[in-house]
């Protein structure tokens, strides 16, 4: 158990944020991290669909419950918080 | 004493080169610092410098440009103009003093290495004279200011600012590091002279001039003037370097440090000039905006240097024009929202007149821009009051601009503007972070060169800012009240949309 910082994305924001995450928080819980701190997402939430996470440049999003650290994320991974019905519009371009 | 004419003696004067005799070419131009590229004295004597000027001419103009500008300066001094002048031309102003009048002192560092080190005499000529003009900018670009500081001690930052680690210091400092301070003569002649000036800064003063002029700030317009004309000069040190590289089997190299130098440059208009242009400069004296003077003045004109003097576009090019729809929005976004975090108020500019200025500028701005970044906080201020905004958290910085990592709110395909992404890269263990593919480009051209750099997001993350809270950041930058920045219009423009939501209710 520790604390680390990640960098993220959110989803339609217009800026990357650096939070600190818990080995421990699952993804859910990082992403509920990463939501509170960002400005325009009262505007940009969608509260029918859950929010994801993957690193930049992944394709698939890590499982909900699983853990940072079950995620192999370490500090100051970059990640990618989506809407799963937002994904076609992903800046990443897809191996 | 009759004295000949330039033109009759100037050519054998600034080349009088002798054969070292007890030192090599090697010791007495060490390729470090001179950074000919293995070209011999011989092939530099060719340099031609398209603008000729003697020691005594050199003098006498300069001595007519400050009796002007300081004469004028001392007869409007009792006008007190700043005192009425509307709030976004006195950001501009203190954010210009801040950002650049020290950085034209050490300029004239850059410009001295070439006049000692640059193999070609003309060279050695333009850059003695390169280097007292930047002494020159930097003298009158601090005592300007200072007439000033008993309004506010934000113009104090004209002469603290680069000794300390606020962020857009730190940004500036990198990039002049990199363009200026740690480069050889070449490097300077083609990074700083022919990139930066020709490409950006003497147009931005020719700009800073007339927009001064609008504004009614007639000692900052004559100032501004005084300089450009001192940079249409010695910008041109690096043309005839170029030549000189190209024609010898260098343009490779030449181009690499040219495409460096343009994308840095970019990034730090875009911080600096995009939001003055665009959200600063009051709305009815605003003659074009930040990307009209991009596309025409800076892109188009110098396109046109780059081709006609036989080098390529950089490999980014498109990139960069299609930077112009997001990266200064972003940079104005959070600069508006943590003001805090610089030495100049901050207007917002986004009254309804000024916000469809922008959307007919930048089409597509406001279902960007206005809906997914502004509106969402005129809401909150609207319900709960204007708050002290601070970003909420540390934003990532990009390892080579050392700016906010920013794209376009609300971004979807086939919007205007780009997404907002990272682009990271593993290095030696360590995970860099760069606002663009052209910053993790210039990285790895030299990582050695870039490598141990913190922005001051890693410096946060690294426990070297302490107590790792807003207090502590801002004493950090040192920043202290009555220094750091506030919405210049004092939230007034909020009485707009709280009278509109008055007449909707």
């Amino acid at each position: 158990m520790a604390q680390i910082p990640i960098v993220h994305n959110l989803h339609q924001e217009f800026v990357l944020y650096v939070s600190i995450v818990d080995t421990e928080n699952t993804m859910d819980e990082v992403c509920q991290t990463a939501a509170q701190l960002s400005i325009g997402f009262e505007k940009n939430q969608q509260p029918d669909v859950p929010l994801r996470v993957r690193k930049v440049g992944a394709e698939k999003p890590f499982p909900r419950d699983m853990t940072v650290e079950e995620a192999g994320i370490t500090p100051m991974t970059s990640l990618e918080l989506f809407y799963e019905a937002a994904e076609s519009a992903s800046p990443e371009p897809r191996p | 004493m009759a004295l000949l004419d330039r033109a009759d003696w100037y050519d054998i004067a600034r080349n009088t080169n002798w054969t070292p005799k007890y030192v090599s070419e090697d010791v007495l131009f060490p390729e470090e610092q001179s950074g000919a590229l293995g070209l011999p004295l011989e092939v530099w004597e060719s340099y031609d410098e398209p603008y000729k000027v003697t020691y005594r001419e050199y003098v006498r103009t300069q001595r007519e440009k400050d009796a002007g500008v300081y004469s004028v300066k001392a007869a409007l001094q009792r006008a007190n103009f700043l005192d009425q002048a509307e709030p976004g031309w006195v950001s501009i102003l203190k954010l210009h003093y801040g950002a650049f009048a020290t950085l034209e002192a050490m300029a004239s560092s850059a410009e001295s290495r070439m006049a000692r080190f640059g193999k070609a005499g003309g060279m050695r000529n333009m850059a003695t004279f390169g280097s007292l003009d930047e002494n020159r900018h930097g003298q009158i670009q601090l005592y300007f200011p200072h007439e000033h500081v008993h309004r506010s001690r934000q113009f104090d930052w004209a002469t603290k600012s680069m000794h300390t680690n606020e962020w857009a210091v730190v940004a500036a400092r990198h990039l002049f590091d990199d363009i200026m301070a740690g480069r050889d003569a070449v490097g300077v002649a083609l990074m700083l002279t022919f990139a930066f000036e020709t490409g950006f800064s003497n147009l931005q003063f020719l700009g800073l001039a007339a927009d001064a002029a609008q504004a009614g700030d007639i000692s900052f317009s004559n100032l501004a003037s005084s300089i450009q004309t001192d940079e249409a000069r010695h910008a041109q040190i690096g043309g005839p370097a170029m030549k000189i590289l190209i024609e010898n089997g260098k343009k490779a190299e030449a181009q690499r440090l040219v495409d460096i130098a343009i994308w840095r440059a970019w990034t730090l208009f875009a911080t600096v000039t995009g939001p003055s242009m665009d959200y600063y400069t009051p709305l009815d004296r605003r003659e074009k905006s930040f990307k009209e003077f991009m596309q025409e003045w800076v892109f188009g004109q110098f396109e046109r240097t780059l081709l006609d003097i036989g080098l390529e576009r950089p490999w980014y090019w498109d990139t960069m024009l299609a930077d112009l729809d997001t990266r200064h929005h972003g940079m104005h976004a959070g600069i508006w929202t943590f003001h805090k975090s610089v030495w100049w108020d901050v207007p917002p500019g986004i009254s309804r007149a000024e916000r469809a200025w922008l959307e007919e500028k930048y089409p597509g701005w406001e279902e960007t821009w206005g809906a997914h970044f502004w509106d969402p906080i005129i809401a909150r201020f609207l319900k709960d009051g204007p708050v002290d905004t601070v970003l909420p958290s540390m934003v990532q910085l990009c390892n080579m601009a050392q700016v906010p990592i920013t794209g376009t709110p609300g971004w979807t395909p086939g919007k205007t503007g780009r997404p907002l992404r990272d682009f990271p890269l593993e290095h030696e263990g360590r995970l860099y972070h760069f606002g663009s593919e052209v910053d993790r480009w210039i990285f790895q051209q030299d990582p050695d060169r870039y490598k141990d750099h913190l922005s001051v997001a890693d410096r946060m993350v690294a426990g070297m800012i302490q107590p790792p809270t807003l207090e502590g950041l801002l004493d950090y930058f040192s920043l202290k009240e009555g220094e750091w920045g506030e919405d210049a219009l004092g939230h007034r423009w909020l009485e707009e949309y709280r009278q509109e939501q008055a007449q909707a209710a």
